[in-house]
């Protein structure tokens, strides 16, 4: 997966690595970040023509992704000399708000009730009676479309007998997560009710009471004699078919990026491992059409299959680690005589317990990651979008996490003590591999400038040192100035200071470190728009651990600095992780 | 962590400026994606055609003129907005809309990928074919949409299904109609192994079907034939034509778990001719047909016989387990004017050893002999060796005598299953030795191969295969859609 770390997709690389184009840099031939056009917020809500609802099979993209895409892999040159970074960006290596995605956790603090409602509202919870007007048709999980006394039309879906409270909680906790990272989630409502709040509609094509108790065979009434189910509200619009994660949807002007070079789509992979979400898939998508004004927005849905939870039975231990059919492990397998095992095979496993199902700490690798089926825009994710996902995760504190596991109703305070502790702990796992990946700087500004020389200073903050992932005390920073306008070419480091943001002094070797005071510090910004390759310098900061560690080197993040000749200095105008 | 943009707010605050949705509660963050989009969206394209022409006209200053300038643009959006965006109108500025590139542009990787691509084809497309059957379409299937297209042939009375065609032939794909029960009609053709090969047939069933009765005619066109005995020569290939009517009826009995019969009792008629493969000789012009009985006249036969099965094995999780005897017996007795008379008496092992859940030994032996009386047994009922059963590293009944001795070690061992256990996929390595001879005294050498495979298997056992197999006559790939070991 994204860490890289199988051997066969390797190898190519190894070999072909000398061959590796210098002129194919990070990004390819596209001129740096700093001097492209920016995404445009909201851009892809304009006016279309009403498309058509579409269904396409699963079958052939599943198989796809599972063969040539896994395969070829090693054999995809774009996999050899880099891989392709994500283009949906703006100057600063973020993304927009979007049909896609909405800033929520990453641009405000969430409150614990927040967190606990999620996407859904008290106003709009079920009430009953509940009318059954149609059996779930799709999935695998039993289930009863319900309108309820408001009128509105839910989706009831229900646990397996023998775990009660397994898919529900997991859909009702993920959903919260997701929603808060940022992507377009359902409302989703858990609800309790005794069989007399069920009643069958009389319209035409309603099952039968007969068919409503087979249904409700399917699961297992709680303790107290009532049925639990996740209901899950009808989407507010029309539904036009699920969304696929690799290519555009013809129908939809709106749809400009490439969905595999989308960042929000690429770090949902980090949001997904996290959360366990094996089933991460098409099948799990929806576009639905919003009109007025008339646009697609694109939803996540149906969130049984994560934390521990397999929807109808726990997660068995192989999810999260291989995919459903894993290519590379299947023919890894022939020449060992079946004696290469990968570490989930052949192991009894017990649930962590009944209404958690299966959801590991010490076996989960943020990087080595797999959901159920190959995902293109999972397979073209890079550590920047790693890193990006890492950033959203990081934001989820203990307090919020544990807020939404409180939105799950486990059924006993200790089942959701153990839940949020997975929770965090996974968190942590996941925000130390990517923040330790990548030079996690943010924040660059041009603090002054030397009162003799051309030197000047940098100041930024260091997330890894900011989230536990790396000690200041030993952290280093390697950096690079290369200004061909001015042909600057500067190399120094400095290690991470004791207290407060962290300083560069950017100069030639052997300057004073002489910042004049004063000097207008220029606020990140990305309005740029005289911007030109002759005024366009780029400090290269690589913010490393000292000492012997088993991780690669992290890449060094791009500052892009504007150079001001009135004032003889720079102003940061753009950063890439 | 103070990386938080004010740009968010930005489009909050501006948000309830439109009429349309200033009812919208912004404290309350799901109700406002409505208002936040569509106000986002309308700010987008007031600041592009405010901002564009300022941004293309700005002077390379010093002092930065179009530092912000979208974001200014933004704060200065008329709080009047004109008519509404029309799908087609917004196709417009679309257009004018300067964004990040939609995709990669290409670049040397394409030269480099363009060949690769095409010379790697082959292997995408193998794999391509591994997993189609490795995933199991069916499973991918939304399950609550019916019964597919199978169940629907079956539920209609049209069964489709693989057969073996019997002897010198390898397996068939078989339709069986049954829509009108008790009667039945069913034809079956060679897939891959014998060109030309192919039967149909009709007569009456029983409700349990254990029981058929009815006519049959077989044909094979280009059935093969390289001489009798185990050094039978490569260079002597040639075919011939087998006709074959067979009339009578087989009955099925599952006495216990652990013991079953298959009988079966009939007439039969056969005829052979030239081959119709014209790349190959006539057996009769290679050999000479008096030695081979059966190549010059019609043979007609009553049979009779038995296969009892005793089955002490067991799918545990998948993996077969414990050993399997197999005993048949078949009496051919000639009719009118063939003077031939023969028994076919057939002896086999199975065993399967586990090593674990995931890896297992599987073992198979086999004895036949056809004690004949009379012009004995014609050349087209020798015992056969060779094909994708046994000694899979030659061609289906490359080696033909009276006897045969073979014998099978496989190792197999896990690939691939299915998260429930309900379907999966193991590679094997083999071993295969046998020999064919006038009788079991008068062995005199035996031919080896060895290969690799891959099996798929479900609940109910193993089922299709393919396999790479070599022998001294060289490589040879098989592949069957069904297992019998």
């Amino acid at each position: 997966m994204l860490g890289r770390d199988r051997l066969p997709a390797a190898l190519p690389a190894l070999v072909l690595g000398a061959l590796a184009l210098s002129g194919c840099a990070r990004g390819g031939s596209l001129p740096p970040l700093a001097l492209r056009p920016q995404s445009i917020p909201y851009a892809d809500t304009l006016p279309i023509h009403e498309p058509e609802e579409r269904e396409p099979s699963e079958i052939w993209p599943l198989i796809r992704e599972s063969t040539v895409g896994e395969l070829g892999q090693p054999f995809d040159p774009d996999d050899w000399i880099y891989r392709n970074e994500a283009l949906n960006l703006t100057h600063f290596d973020e993304v927009v708000n979007s049909a896609w995605f909405e800033h929520r956790i990453t641009q405000r603090d969430l409150t614990a009730e927040q967190m606990r409602l999620g996407p859904t509202s008290l106003e709009g919870r079920p009430s009953p009676p509940y009318k059954v007007t149609r059996l779930k048709g799709a999935g695998i999980s039993p289930g009863l479309w319900v309108e309820d006394g408001k009128g509105d039309i839910y989706l009831f879906k229900f646990d397996p007998p023998e775990n009660l409270y397994l898919a529900s909680a997991a859909n009702t906790i993920s959903n919260r997560l997701f929603w808060a990272a940022g992507f377009h989630t359902p409302e989703d409502y858990l609800v309790t009710f005794g069989q007399t709040s069920l009643v069958i509609s009389e319209a035409e094509g309603a099952p039968t009471e007969e068919e409503v108790q087979e249904v409700l065979q399917k699961t297992a009434p709680l303790a107290d004699g009532r049925y639990r189910a996740i209901a899950s509200k009808l989407l507010p619009g029309t539904p036009k078919g699920p969304f696929r994660f690799r290519g555009t949807r013809k129908d939809d002007p709106n749809d400009y990026y490439l969905h595999q070079n989308r960042r929000e789509l690429r770090g949902l992979y980090v949001v997904s491992a996290w959360t366990n979400h094996v089933d991460m898939r098409f099948a799990n998508t929806m576009d639905v059409w919003i009109d007025p004004p008339g646009y697609l927005r694109h939803y996540l849905q149906d969130f049984g299959a994560t934390l521990g939870s397999g929807t109808v039975r726990p997660h068995n231990p192989r999810e999260g680690m291989e995919y459903n059919f894993d290519a590379w492990a299947f023919l890894a397998r022939l020449p060992t005589f079946g004696f290469y095992h990968a570490g989930w095979e052949g192991k009894e496993f017990e649930v962590i317990d009944p209404s958690i199902g299966w959801l590991p700490v010490a076996s989960y690798e943020p990087g080595a990651w797999k959901p159920n089926w190959p995902n293109a825009a999972f397979r073209s994710a890079t550590v920047a979008d790693g890193y990006w996902g890492a950033k959203i995760v990081v934001r989820f504190s203990d307090r919020l996490i544990r807020a939404a596991v409180e939105a799950g109703e486990l059924p006993d305070q200790r089942a959701a003590d153990t839940l949020t502790s997975i929770l965090i702990a996974r968190r942590d796992k996941t925000v130390n591999y990517w923040f330790g990946r990548v030079s996690p700087i943010e924040g660059v500004l041009v603090e002054c400038t030397d009162a003799s020389g051309p030197g000047f200073g940098v100041r930024f903050d260091d997330l890894g040192v900011a989230v536990g992932a790396r000690y200041r005390s030993n952290t280093r920073y390697e950096w690079e100035l290369r200004d061909e306008g001015r042909g600057r070419h500067w190399k120094g480091s400095s290690r991470a200071p004791g207290a407060g943001p962290a300083r560069l002094h950017v100069a030639p070797p052997g300057a004073a470190d002489a910042c004049r005071a004063g000097f207008a510090t220029e606020k990140p910004s990305s309005g740029h728009t005289d911007v030109s390759a002759e005024r366009l310098a780029v400090l290269r900061i690589r913010a490393e651990k000292l000492g012997p560690t088993t991780t690669p080197r992290p890449r060094p993040a791009n500052v892009y600095l504007f150079w001001i000749s009135d004032r003889e200095g720079y102003a940061v105008i753009g950063l890439e992780h | 962590m103070g990386w938080k943009t004010k740009r968010h707010e930005a489009h909050i605050k501006t948000a309830p400026m439109f009429g349309y949705f200033s009812s919208c509660d912004c404290s309350r963050h799901t109700s406002c994606y409505p208002s936040r989009v569509v106000a986002g969206a309308w700010l987008v394209v007031f600041a592009l055609l405010i901002a564009l022409p300022g941004a293309l006209h700005a002077q390379a200053g010093d002092s930065i003129p179009a530092r912000f300038a979208a974001e200014q643009a933004r704060d200065s959006v008329p709080q009047e907005r004109g008519g509404p965006v029309s799908p087609d109108s917004a196709d417009k500025i679309r257009a004018l809309l300067r964004r990040p590139p939609a995709s990669h542009p290409a670049d040397a990787r394409d030269y480099v990928g363009l060949p690769l691509g095409v010379a790697m084809l082959p292997l995408r497309m193998l794999a391509a074919g591994i997993s189609v059957a490795a995933a199991g379409i069916s499973q991918l299937l939304p399950e609550a949409e019916g019964p597919n297209i199978y169940e629907r042939m079956v539920e209609w009375g049209l069964e489709p299904s693989v057969e073996s065609l019997g002897y010198n032939a390898g397996d068939g794909i078989q339709l069986r109609l049954t829509r009108f029960a008790p009667a039945f009609i069913e034809g079956a053709a060679s897939v891959i192994q014998a060109p030309g090969a192919a039967y149909v047939a009709f007569g009456l069933t029983t409700k349990d079907r254990m029981t058929d009765a009815g006519a049959k005619f077989r044909r094979l066109t280009e059935a093969q034939f390289w001489g009798v005995g185990i050094d039978s020569q490569e260079d002597d290939k040639s075919n011939y034509e087998w006709e074959q009517i067979l009339l009578g009826g087989i009955w099925q009995a599952k006495v216990s778990d652990h013991l079953s019969f298959n009988s079966a009792a009939g007439w039969e008629t056969n005829r052979t001719g030239p081959g119709q493969n014209d790349d190959l000789p006539d057996i009769r012009e290679t050999f000479d047909p008096d030695s081979l009985y059966g190549s010059l006249q019609v043979v007609n036969y009553v049979v009779a016989g038995t296969k009892a099965t005793v089955d002490f094995t067991h799918i545990d999780i998948l993996q077969p387990r414990g050993v399997r005897f197999i005993g048949e017996a078949f009496y051919y007795g000639g009719t009118g004017s063939t003077d031939s008379d023969f028994l076919r008496l057939q002896g086999e092992v199975q065993g399967y050893i586990p090593f674990n859940q995931r890896q297992s030994f599987a073992l198979r032996t086999l004895v036949e002999t056809n004690p004949g009386w009379g012009q004995g047994v014609p050349f087209y009922y020798f015992a056969e060796l060779g094909g994708d059963r046994d000694l899979r590293g030659f061609t289906t009944a490359r080696f033909r005598d009276r006897d045969r001795l073979t014998w099978t070690v496989e190792w197999r061992y896990e690939a691939w299953r299915e998260l429930q256990d309900r379907s999966r996929a193991e590679w094997f390595v083999f071993w295969d030795s046998g020999t064919v001879m006038p009788s079991i005294g008068e062995i005199t050498s035996f031919r080896n191969d060895w290969g690799f495979g891959l099996r798929f298997a479900t609940q109910t056992g193993p089922g299709a295969h393919f396999f790479f197999a070599w022998g001294d006559e060289g490589f040879r790939f098989g592949f069957r859609l069904i297992s019998d070991f």
